[in-house]
């Protein structure tokens, strides 16, 4: 009974704190998600409407379009930034072991801010000066300018998300080969095994969970990913580069419907509570098993 | 022992001289010169971008790229000084500074507690901070946003304070956690057996101990907070917005200033080059959420 209240003290402003600014705001959308609330339609005061928001969701073709379009973006950055990742981690492992400052200066694009990544994006973009778009245009291989292109704007995001993101994935891949334990390669030079079989027996194996958190911490960030897009098209042209975030912005600061808004954002915030449940038991798998200290 | 080393240097220096020109050796060096052109790789754009910065309109907007120029400050002058967007960084600062140090005072003890007591429902509790910590931004914008507009702090510090200790938070408790996790529970018990409460034990004997992980954990969240851009958007006035939510307002579909543009970046930017470096033995594990320790 008494440690129970010592614990009590130790995580009360905490406690509080996280229940005043995160619970209560999500409390806050989860009400309004069922009143019609705008401030661009003067009829819509907060009266409730019960779930005529999450059925105009339902029936809303751009909701299933900015999900497409998040996968769409998702499936290959992921694939990508995986292999990439796992190619780089390869060729630095022995440099990084000699020189540890390998490591902050890869880092750069993953923990600049990400409107500057976005910018730079941009501007490398851009048909007029930029280092690839000058190129591109001038070569007569895009007619028009990428980041104007139905087809080419995602694409472009997927390059600028990966140059920022494959860093990342590469860093803590080689972080793991250089804590991988000796005795298994011993053992696989003693069975005489060739390079290549030691890599997919042994290497990969034993690599395998960091890859997966590196690349489900990346599923997630699909869902968060904002700044770059809205730097970069504003989710445009059209509603082509529109995902689950900048949909979410549009419909909130944009249309400010924002009744509407809070049952989109309730719809997403279940969807992110599954992966990261997904994320979080692989973590807590991994750490019992101690593989990752 | 030493003897022993010599030995074996001896014999792998012989070796050495017996065949100069390994396929092992030519391997690694192959891999160490790919490296360095893979790292220079990754920082080229970054510097093309600041090298905008320096340069004036025509230099810039030049049909072939200008790779010498003289440097000119003329970009950095306009806008930090002529346009006073130097607030911004200051705004920047008071927004971390506050929302940090109020999440590392708060956030701490909480992380101990995590690491040490028995708290009922403790996973489950784990699961939520992490959840709010990886959903979308506009997930909680939105209710902030009402919320603030209630209480008539939409434009004031306090609003994109408050906004940024919803992600910061989380992040502290927990990464602060695997910090402590690492530290033998005998520990504690030892300084509680020589006389410290554990409030004591935790103050004297195990603070010690974590003081690189509070400073890796600080670090890391004034990063994030830096970088953030939708709260310091729409949670703020002109007079109170953070550099990184100015910096996509200022490109135009026509007429944008681009030199300016590249030298408010590179200022933004900055700060964050520098705090990578200070962190780099703690970069790995903060980035993976404590899940990898290298």
């Amino acid at each position: 009974m008494k440690s129970r209240k010592y614990i009590w003290w130790w995580v009360s402003p905490a406690a509080i704190l996280f229940l005043l600014i995160i619970l209560v705001p999500f409390i806050t959308a989860l009400t309004y998600s069922f009143r019609a609330y705008s401030f661009t339609d003067s009829t819509a005061h907060g009266q409730f409407i019960g779930v005529e928001n999450y059925r105009k969701l339902v029936f809303d073709s751009d909701f299933y379009n900015s999900f497409k379009v998040t996968f769409l973006y998702m499936i290959p950055a992921i694939v990508f930034q995986g292999a990439l990742g796992l190619g780089m981690a390869l060729l630095m492992a022995g440099a990084v072991r000699r020189a540890r400052i390998l490591i902050p200066i890869m880092l750069l694009p993953t923990l600049l801010t990400p409107v500057v990544i976005g910018l730079v994006g941009v501007l490398i973009l851009n048909p007029d000066f930029g280092i690839v778009g000058q190129f591109l245009f001038r070569s007569g291989l895009i007619k028009e300018a990428v980041l104007g292109s139905t087809k080419l704007a995602l694409p472009a995001i997927i390059a600028v998300d990966s140059y920022q993101w494959t860093p990342f994935v590469a860093v803590i891949l080689t972080a793991g080969m250089l804590g991988l334990p000796k005795e298994p390669y011993e053992a696989a030079q003693v069975d005489g095994a060739n390079k290549w079989q030691t890599f997919i027996r042994v290497t990969m194996p034993l690599l395998w969970p960091y890859l997966v958190v590196a690349l489900l911490i990346r599923v997630i960030d699909a869902f968060r990913i904002f700044d770059i897009i809205w730097v970069m098209t504003r989710g445009g042209p059209g509603i082509s580069t529109e995902t689950v975030a900048v949909y979410a912005y549009r419909h909130t600061f944009r249309f400010w419907d924002l009744g509407y808004g809070s049952a989109l954002i309730m719809v997403i915030f279940v969807f992110i509570s599954i992966l990261v449940e997904y994320l979080y038991k692989a973590l807590q798998r991994w750490q019992s098993n101690g593989s990752a200290a | 022992m030493r003897e022993e080393f010599a030995l074996i240097d001896t014999t792998k220096s012989e070796k050495k001289k017996e065949r100069y020109f390994t396929n092992d050796r030519i391997l690694r060096w192959t891999s160490y010169v790919l490296t360095l052109f893979m790292v220079l790789l990754f920082l080229f754009p970054w510097l093309w971008v600041f090298s905008l910065g320096f340069k004036t309109r025509t230099e810039i907007l030049s049909p072939t790229i200008v790779w010498l120029w003289k440097p000119t400050l003329a970009n950095f002058h306009e806008v930090l000084i002529v346009k006073g967007y130097w607030k911004l960084i200051i705004n920047s600062l008071i927004i971390a500074v506050s929302a940090v140090s109020l999440c590392i005072i708060i956030g701490v003890p909480t992380a101990y507690a995590f690491s040490r007591f028995p708290i009922p429902g403790k996973e489950s509790w784990f699961y939520m901070i992490l959840t709010f910590r990886m959903a979308p931004a506009v997930v909680l914008a939105l209710p902030l946003y009402i919320i603030f507009a209630r209480l008539g702090l939409l434009g004031t510090f306090p609003a994109p304070i408050i906004a940024h200790i919803t992600f910061t938070l989380p992040f502290v408790i927990w990464l602060m956690r695997s910090f402590f996790d690492d530290i033998p529970k005998e520990i504690d018990a030892a300084a509680m057996t020589d006389g410290y409460t554990r409030t004591g034990a935790f103050i004297h004997a195990i603070l010690p101990l974590v003081k690189s992980g509070i400073v890796a954990v600080t670090l890391f969240s004034i990063i994030f907070s830096w970088n953030e851009f939708l709260y310091g958007l729409i949670l703020t006035s002109d007079a109170t917005r953070p550099v990184a939510s100015q910096i996509p307002s200022l490109i135009r579909p026509h007429g944008t200033l681009w030199g300016e543009v590249a030298a408010l970046a590179t200022v933004a930017s900055l700060p964050v080059a520098i705090l990578i470096f200070a962190l780099q033995r703690s970069l790995v594990r903060g980035l993976s959420f404590g899940a990898v320790k290298g």
